[in-house]
């Protein structure tokens, strides 16, 4: 802030910070700036948005090039995370993977997120016995360890990149449902609803323009937090074989791969897409727990 | 034509152990730009009578017996719909104790004024503005274009209140409900919210309907006083006979209990506690706790009758007119 002209200099305290700024984008911004963590998550998501959206055009090298004079050759600088046993180049294929992984991880994520809290909205703001009904199918889901339940899924449906959306997808609607239905109940019961009726809302407009607003932060975050953990999932179901198939770039299954290399000390095949998986699920860790601190407007900075 | 009149109006709550009569026969009548007190203790069915005016008791309560007559229109024989189309907000509004947690937190408060203004003036995104504007001003908000952009947890009580009120009267409703406006606030804060609404009749016409616990309240404010004891009315009439000469024993221990200055000792208590409303005593139902009861008083239910000196009382054995309690009940 500019000195102001009636503090005498000797009594000026630390500078002080500039007032927040006013614009919508310059105080997200803002907003970010008080938390690195978020920042870090935030690079970190980014960064592996933009590997996707780039990698596949420009790879530097094909990812599906057989090349077996260089098979399992350790990390060098003509081939920085190695190459596998069928000599791809690993660096390459954790690059192009990420696109697939992304696709997968962000189609579970929005799949399970619509049907879910369109479930749980139904479900909380209706309650009774419309609430009981869809509730109890949410605890019928819930009633299997949820990996089993992907792998029935996804060996019912055969191998493939839309088996693994599904699967990972039908295993996380009823946490979205149970989430929305919460958020549901406590907004229908709070005051403001009351208010809103009070002062001519109807209920349709009520719902749409009041309760929703208030359970969204929750689920976005939830939402984020779940596309790490989507990833996870989806590399789980490839790694046993049960989604995307080899040779495909993809990091469960490169992991996969190495693993039948692990005997022969070729430890680079599945260490660096282990960590590709391992620094994007932090990413979106890191990011959805600053979003809740950024989008909620009683948690902003001042 | 009275502007709201309530006939032997029944608000129950239908519970497993059987059912709650929170409201059990209220006839009271509200005129054009008046306005009129209801006050009780916790539990007497204040609130809940607000709600069954406007048709928003909560489950499992249901106004089951009587008729809510909106300048002759009954508005329990109205559809859903129609209530919250051309009723609520647009005839009768209301507002609430906790103005912080009645306001959409996730919400900037201009936007749900302008909403409002929106839906129920039909007006444009610039004219609510400038309307939201002149609202807030006329809730003497300072820097309302600024105040328009906060979210209601940057307000402060007695402001959340005032943008509350301002809310509550944009769509310039004929009766306002006022649940309890003050609880909460501090005194000054109080005050001004007393001041906001006497100086807010005065301009807009509008009758209000003050709902309290608390009868320095009423006597700031109302015109008339409504005293409900467990779901019915105890006494009713001009604000001056029921504080200077209470004939309801309920009235008088409540006038008696409050604490006033220079009194000594302890503040006299209402002996006993709230009848219970799942098994309401027979009769009278301030009987057991009642000074004055006679034998009939668990008998028979007294009606409101008219008492000297111009108030409506429903006591078997009203209390005798001193001049003692004239002196103190000021």
């Amino acid at each position: 802030m500019a000195t102001q002209p009636w503090v005498e200099e000797g009594l000026t305290r630390e500078p002080q910070a500039g007032p927040p700024p006013v614009g919508r984008v310059s105080g997200l911004l803002y907003q970010f700036r008080g938390n690195p963590a978020t920042i870090a998550g935030a690079v970190i998501v980014g960064t592996v948005f933009l590997v996707a959206i780039l990698a596949p055009r420009f790879p530097p090298y094909p990812p599906y090039a057989v090349d077996i004079n260089n098979a399992s050759v350790a990390p060098s600088w003509a081939h920085p995370f190695g190459t596998d046993q069928y000599g791809h180049d690993v660096f390459s294929r954790v690059l192009v993977a990420a696109r697939l992984d992304l696709t997968i991880a962000l189609s579970a994520v929005a799949f399970s997120l619509t049907i879910g809290v369109l479930i749980g909205a139904i479900a909380g703001f209706f309650g009774r016995w419309t609430d009981e009904g869809l509730m109890r199918t949410q605890d019928v889901l819930q009633a299997f360890p949820r990996f089993v339940f992907a792998m029935a899924v996804a060996w019912a449906m055969g191998p493939g990149v839309f088996t693994v959306i599904v699967a990972t997808a039908v295993i996380n609607v009823p946490g979205y449902a149970r989430l929305m239905r919460n958020l549901m109940l406590t907004a229908r019961e709070s005051e403001y609803a009351l208010a809103a009726l009070a002062v001519g809302n109807t209920r349709l407009r009520l719902l749409w323009r009041h309760l929703l607003p208030n359970t969204l932060v929750p689920i976005i975050v939830f939402a984020t937090l779940h596309c790490g953990w989507a990833i996870l999932e989806a590399a789980g179901l490839s790694f046993i074989g049960l989604g995307v198939r080899v040779p495909r770039a993809e990091w469960g299954v490169m992991i996969s791969m190495g693993l039948q290399d692990f005997l022969n000390g070729h430890w680079w095949i599945y260490t660096f897409p282990g960590l590709a998986i391992a620094v994007t699920v932090l990413g979106f860790n890191l990011l959805g727990d600053g979003l809740q601190d950024i989008l909620d407007p009683r948690r902003r900075r001042a | 034509m009275a502007l709201l009149e309530l006939r032997g109006l029944r608000t129950s709550f239908l519970i497993r152990s059987g059912e709650l009569r929170v409201i059990d026969g209220l006839d009271f009548e509200i005129d054009e730009g008046e306005i009129v007190g209801l006050a009780g203790e916790t539990g007497s069915g204040k609130s809940v009578t607000a709600a069954s005016i406007i048709g928003l008791v909560r489950k499992p309560g249901r106004v089951v017996d009587g008729q809510v007559l909106w300048r002759g229109r009954d508005l329990r024989a109205l559809p859903e719909q129609t209530l919250a189309r051309e009723i609520r907000g647009k005839e009768i509004s209301m507002i609430f104790q906790n103005p912080r947690e009645a306001l959409n937190p996730v919400i900037r408060v201009g936007r749900q004024i302008m909403q409002v203004l929106e839906l129920k003036r039909g007006m444009s995104e610039d004219e609510a503005h400038a309307e939201a504007v002149r609202l807030l001003e006329n809730v003497h908000i300072s820097d309302p274009k600024q105040r328009l952009r906060a979210y209601p947890h940057e307000l402060s009580g007695g402001m959340a209140q005032r943008v509350m009120i301002a809310l509550a009267l944009s769509a310039h409703p004929r009766l306002l409900i006022a649940d309890e406006p003050t609880t909460g606030l501090d005194v000054t804060t109080q005050y001004q919210i007393v001041q906001l609404l006497r100086e807010l009749r005065a301009t807009t016409g509008m009758a209000i309907l003050l709902i309290t616990h608390d009868l320095a309240l009423t006597a700031e404010l109302c015109d008339r006083l409504a005293v409900l004891y467990a779901g019915r009315l105890a006494e009713v009439g001009p604000l001056e006979h029921l504080v200077r000469t209470p004939r309801h024993p309920y009235t008088h221990a409540l006038l008696q209990s409050r604490p006033h200055l220079g009194m000594t000792g302890d503040i006299p208590a209402i002996p006993g506690a709230v009848a219970d409303l799942m098994r309401p005593p027979s009769g009278c139902r301030f009987h057991p706790r009642c000074p004055n009861r006679l034998a009939v008083c668990s008998e028979v239910q007294p009606v409101l009758a008219l008492v000297p000196p111009g108030q409506q009382a429903a006591c078997h054995n009203p209390v005798a007119v001193r001049e003692e309690v004239a002196a103190s009940g000021g």
